[in-house]
């Protein structure tokens, strides 16, 4: 299991660096994704070191499951283009925040798994991006789909978001029936990976300057 | 107490994980199928535009063009034309010259008035009303006679059927390309004779300008650079028409220009909205 983790550190670590050189020729909504692999790459660093100190890292992962989800929300206001689901997004945030704040109070304590809070979380995201699908399909670009950064990138979120959604629903049932965690825990890697790898290939296609020739994205 | 889950429940969440995975690649198949779709429809749409904005363009150059000729049409028959006709009365006039100098006087007098019927006609040639009053037919004859006249080329026109009007804005750009070739022979060609032919087919109708000169080759046109042979293309596109031309070296040049009367009806009623103003 070790060895998965510094797998997936090595691949955020990849990823940033690709992200920071390429930085300036990225549209914002690709900067801001950058910025979210850094973070991430930092948080995982230091979830692990106060996992092996203290044993529980989970309060870091109640405050880190916040700040993702309004990093995905800004990405995602960056992309949309209709007013009225941007102030939605942007409303999303504090309420998130409100969320986060009733589930320790009520549901999941500091010490426990956030679960609810990531649930909610990718149901949201599947919302965000099929409004930015039917986006694009209003506004279908000049470029092959397969060249354009949003497309993998949207495609990437829709596919992590309801395979997460699967797992940990899977996840629940094989605790429930006593099974061997292994696969699912394998699964979950498999699924960072790929999304992981995906980021990587959509942050390494975007381009601010394809704009000219491409009506909406880059 | 747990309960061990069955082979069923078992197979339940295996067909549930599959069904899942088969519908998101369903929806991702589709999502690429339709914009694909969506892609292709829109390069349509904006390729119609193109060409329609190309359309509107020409239109309103060869418009720019008529108004032009119109004016310098004028301007000669009414003031050049009228300075000319007064210097030569004056001319006429002057009466204290001897002999040899009566004689030279003559000699301009003769000269002015020759420049006064080719302006005439130059000015006839451009005047979009001449043209409109005569009809396409007439204007050209007169045009063929004047070339057999000048002694540039031996010109024969062919008429063939029932002559038919085809809308005044039809006819004058017929008769504007009618010119461009003759302009094109005599000027590149080196062309002794040069057959000029109308048909009139029920459903069509074609001028053809076919001359014995040098020729060239088709391909070597730089069309870029607005050749008279790019104008009669454009002028032709610009009334829904086709130009063909043919040409190799030392096999002259063959211009024919065709268009279909049945489509062209909207455009001779003058109801087709992208008739020429």
């Amino acid at each position: 299991m070790e060895k998965a983790f510094y797998v997936y550190i090595f691949l955020l670590l990849l990823i940033s660096i690709a992200g920071i050189t390429r930085y300036k020729k990225l549209t914002r909504a690709f900067q801001l994704l950058v910025i979210l692999m850094v973070s991430t790459l930092i948080s995982e660093t230091i979830k692990k070191i106060v996992g092996k100190i203290y044993h529980n890292s989970m309060p870091l992962a109640h405050i880190w499951a916040v700040i993702e989800f309004c990093f995905f929300s800004y990405i995602y206001y960056n992309l949309i283009e209709n007013a009225r689901l941007k102030k939605i997004i942007l409303l999303l945030m504090p309420a998130m925040l409100v969320l986060e704040i009733i589930n320790l109070a009520v549901f999941e304590s500091l010490m426990q798994f956030p679960s609810a809070i990531l649930n909610i979380s990718q149901i949201v995201y599947v919302i965000y991006s099929l409004f930015l699908f039917s986006q694009m399909l209003l506004n279908p670009s000049e470029l092959s789909l397969f060249k354009q950064s949003l497309f993998w990138f949207n495609l990437n979120i829709l596919f992590y978001g309801t395979t997460m959604f699967l797992n940990y629903a899977l996840t629940s049932y094989f605790i429930q029936n006593k099974l061997d965690l292994g696969i699912m825990v394998g699964f979950s890697f498999a699924v960072n990976y790929i999304f992981y790898i995906v980021i990587g290939i959509s942050i390494f296609i975007n381009n601010k300057q394809v704009r000219a020739v491409d009506f909406n994205y880059g | 107490m747990v309960k061990s889950p069955s082979t069923d429940e078992l197979y339940v969440v295996l067909f549930s994980a599959t069904a899942f995975f088969v519908f998101l690649v369903g929806f991702i198949v589709y999502f690429i199928v339709l914009y694909q779709k969506r892609q292709i429809k829109n390069k349509l749409e904006r390729d119609a535009l193109e060409a329609n904005f190309r359309q509107e363009f020409l239109k309103s150059r060869l418009e720019i063009q008529e108004e032009t000729f119109a004016y310098v049409s004028r301007e000669l028959h009414d003031n050049i034309n009228q300075v000319l006709s007064f210097v030569k009365l004056n001319m006429a006039m002057i009466s204290t010259a001897d002999a040899g100098q009566q004689t030279k006087i003559n000699e301009n007098r003769d000269l002015i008035a020759q420049v006064i019927t080719d302006l005439r006609d130059l000015s006839k040639s451009l005047s979009f009303e001449h043209i409109t009053k005569q009809g396409l037919v007439k204007t050209i004859e007169n045009e063929v006679k004047k070339l057999n006249k000048s002694g540039l080329i031996n010109a024969e026109l062919i008429v063939s059927g029932e002559s038919i009007p085809l809308g005044e804005q039809r006819e004058l750009v017929l008769f504007r390309i009618f010119q461009e070739a003759v302009n094109n022979t005599i000027k590149h060609s080196g062309a002794a004779q040069l057959k000029i032919s109308l048909y009139y087919i029920p459903e069509m109708f074609n001028l053809t300008l076919e001359d014995d000169g040098d020729g060239f080759s088709v391909n070597s046109l730089d069309h870029s650079k607005g050749s008279g042979l790019t104008n009669i293309e454009n002028r032709a596109t610009a009334i829904g028409a086709s130009a063909e031309i043919n040409s190799s070296p030392g096999a002259g040049c063959h211009v024919k220009v065709t268009l279909n009367l049945l489509q062209q009806i909207p455009y001779i009623n003058g109801t087709h909205p992208d008739r020429v103003s």
